[in-house]
């Protein structure tokens, strides 16, 4: 028997607060935090620390396009678990 | 808010030939360490940009017009606090301080006055051409500031390069636009 994995990717969305919908479902408030930041380190997202209970995710879907979405996910933790999860979206171009 | 400090910011956006390019933005810090961006982009995307996604109402294409001016609509700047999570944040973004103290106060409103005066003009966003990196030079341009861009930063339609770039004959040429 089977067990399905929830899966989050940021192209399934175009706007801020769907996205953030869908993360939390995944990757709800009071859950771990180290999965959801391996998640988005392994889809490509660029984290780093932005205090000492934050972290600040960038995600750039297909590098090389001339214009497309940029997500923004910022984390706050408490202890090792996720207390609250902010994502915000820019089209960004050259 | 009252600049005390406003720098050209450069975030690595994409890879064109095996090259960086960068997205640029205007950053402005106050005297308490409060952050607020400057930045510009398309109306919107094409299309076939939008097809597969969601919205938080429902099929992302549904309510999708297409701009007059074509697929990516007109130059757009927005403004807002730049922190993590927030739009544009990028801890790694190479800077390039224009102005400090009270000039940069100074500054910084007629960047929101320039950039204001730019989106009234609805100039049609052209990806390869008069987009997000020309509209962030242009508007430092009508404030009288020649600005340089962060060392060894490809911005494509900035239309300058930094100098420390200039220097490094080997690999600027690639992508590099022909100045007459």
């Amino acid at each position: 028997m089977s067990e399905e994995t929830a899966y989050f990717r940021f192209e399934a969305f175009a706007d801020a607060a769907s996205a953030q919908a869908a993360f939390e479902a995944v990757y709800p408030p009071g859950s771990a935090i180290e999965p959801a930041l391996q998640a988005l380190v392994a889809m490509g997202a660029q984290c780093k620390n932005a205090g000492p209970e934050r972290v600040a995710c960038r995600y750039v879907e297909k590098p090389g396009d001339v214009a497309g979405w940029c997500w923004h996910v910022a984390l706050e933790r408490r202890d090792a678990s996720i207390e609250r999860v902010r994502v915000n979206v820019a089209i960004t171009g050259m | 808010m009252n600049a005390a400090r406003v720098e050209l910011m450069a975030s690595a956006a994409g890879k064109i030939g095996g090259v960086t390019w960068h997205h640029l933005f205007l950053l402005a810090t106050d005297a308490s360490g409060a952050q607020s961006y400057l930045r510009a982009g398309p109306q919107s995307l094409p299309a076939t940009q939008l097809t597969g996604r969601q919205t938080e109402h429902g099929d992302a294409l549904e309510d999708y017009e297409p701009p007059a001016t074509g697929p990516y609509g007109v130059i757009t700047f927005t403004t807002g606090s730049y922190e993590p999570g927030g739009v544009d944040f990028d801890p790694v973004a190479a800077n390039a301080v224009l102005a400090t103290g009270d000039a940069a106060a100074v500054l910084w409103n007629k960047l929101k006055a320039a950039s204001h005066a730019v989106h009234e003009e609805a100039i049609p966003y052209d990806p390869i051409g008069k987009g997000a990196n020309w509209a962030a030079m242009e508007v430092l341009r009508r404030c009288g500031v020649e600005p340089r861009l962060p060392p060894k930063r490809w911005a494509p339609g900035a239309g300058a390069w930094a100098a420390d770039a200039e220097q490094e004959a080997v690999t600027r040429r690639l992508g590099q636009p022909v100045v007459i």
